[in-house]
């Protein structure tokens, strides 16, 4: 080939790369040690240019992230759910879940304006003074696009208007690692409620340092995911984007789980099933194919409207079907 | 944090409190004044959704009378330059927002408000 140049394996000026092809056998029957399949082909070319993306999977390695929690999200899911979203600069984006910020620090490498939002401030902020999001923000240079993050309930949200954000991208709780939560009381066993309320004062008497915690009660997953929707039609603007994750149990769904989440004037462009082999989770994409103005939904409604439907979703109870370990229950 | 673009988009929700409660009060704060990157389209794009009073009143109120008591025909530069500062480069750290209805206390710590409400404030 004539490559008449310094020979330098650190610092290479060319970079030649040599791929062999072979029948792919996994999911076959075979012997113990028998190998890979059959060669097929060989290729062999010149580097001319690494993707844009791919160094970002290192660049947001969740290992080397200043500030981090149990249930951030790794890597490249984060860049993939941003690229769902169409984040770009000018864009304003809002995850109504965000916990530790994994997908806030992605969207907003690509430009956006990120909000942020958690039942649970905690998480948000870390043991610091400055709060963790802000802290890993900084990190990837992207701190002054975290708009601001907010604790509050989605279903009890301030916001003033709808229409507001062009996507909603969101890892919500499934109810396995974190478990979903809402404002409320639990219903109790055994205790009528007004055995209850006689003792507890709407005004609880506290130290003036010690905040105010709410009660929460658990947030079902089918009615979070149709909630979900519901908001999204709300606070986005028209073709606004609906970026999520949805567990499912992999032997029980059927596209239909998807198609009874949706309302009037949302529409699914993508469904991509991440396999985990009895379960997985679905990165769903819905869009607001409507210019029309919606109400805020109640967040009441889908929880009776599913209770008297007749289509039961896989991820129904996904926190209790995750516990029993799939297990099919004897319906005999 | 506590933009005031956020200061511009929050509502007190406690139960029945559903008229005057818009803008939140201040009270009681710190702020500090952080560089941003400056994006005329995202902002040409936001000012529909701006309730112009309340945000040239909290700008007053934070010590800042740059803006004009009206949104101007013309966007230019300077203007939007102007409305950049005041949006997004004032963060409001420590201290409270007050619903002028009710008078539901919003606490903001380290730069995050706590919009939560309590048991007897849901419906």
């Amino acid at each position: 080939m004539g490559l008449l140049g310094k020979i330098d394996m650190k610092n290479p000026e060319i970079t030649m790369i040599c791929f062999e092809e072979y029948i792919d056998k996994r999911g076959t029957t075979r012997d113990k040690h028998e190998g890979d399949g059959d060669f097929k082909e060989v290729f062999f070319g010149r580097l001319i240019e690494e993707g844009s993306a791919r160094m970002l999977l290192k660049t947001f390695d969740v290992k080397k992230r200043v500030y981090y929690g149990n249930t951030s999200m790794e890597a490249e899911i984060s860049l993939l759910m941003a690229n769902q979203t169409l984040a770009a600069p000018g864009k304003l984006i809002y995850d109504p879940f965000v916990g530790t910020g994994s997908m806030a620090y992605t969207t907003a490498h690509f430009g956006a304006m990120v909000f942020g939002s958690d039942i649970d401030g905690r998480q948000m902020r870390g043991k610091d003074r400055q709060p963790g999001i802000i802290r890993a923000a900084s990190q990837y240079g992207v701190a002054p696009r975290i708009i601001d993050l907010c604790t509050f309930d989605i279903t009890r949200n301030p916001w003033r208007c709808g229409d507001l954000f062009d996507a909603i991208i969101t890892d919500p709780p499934y109810g396995v690692r974190a478990g979903a939560k809402r404002l409320g009381r639990k219903p109790r066993l055994g205790k009528t409620p007004q055995n209850v309320t006689v003792r507890e004062s709407p005004h609880p008497v506290r130290d003036n340092d010690q905040p105010y915690i709410p009660p929460t009660k658990p947030y079902e997953l089918s009615s979070l995911a149709s909630d979900l929707v519901l908001l999204a039609r709300y606070m986005l603007k028209p073709r606004g984007r609906l970026v999520f994750f949805l567990p499912t149990v992999t032997d029980e769904y059927e596209e239909l789980d998807i198609q009874a989440m949706l309302c009037e004037g949302m529409e699914v462009v993508a469904n991509s099933l991440q396999n985990f082999g009895s379960w997985g989770r679905r990165l769903i994409t819905i869009r607001k194919s409507t210019s029309q103005h919606y109400p805020l939904p109640t967040f009441e409604s889908a929880a009776s409207k599913s209770e008297s439907d007749t289509h039961v979703p896989a991820h129904r109870d996904f926190r209790e079907k995750y516990f029993q370990g799939f297990k099919k229950l004897d319906t005999d | 944090m506590v933009r005031l673009i956020t200061h511009n988009l929050l509502a007190c929700h406690a139960k029945g409190c559903t008229s005057n409660n818009f803008p939140l009060q201040f009270k009681d704060i710190q702020i500090e004044l952080r560089e941003a990157e400056f994006n005329p389209d995202f902002l040409r794009g936001f000012i529909p959704r701006i309730e112009w009073g309340a945000l040239t009143d909290a700008a007053r109120q934070l010590g800042d009378t740059s803006l004009p008591s009206e949104p101007p025909d013309m966007l230019d530069d300077d203007f939007l330059q102007k409305l950049h500062h005041v949006l997004l480069e004032i963060h409001v750290e420590e201290g409270a927002m007050v619903c002028p209805n009710c008078g539901h206390v919003y606490p903001i710590s380290n730069g995050i408000p706590n919009m939560l409400l309590a048991e007897h404030e849901i419906g």
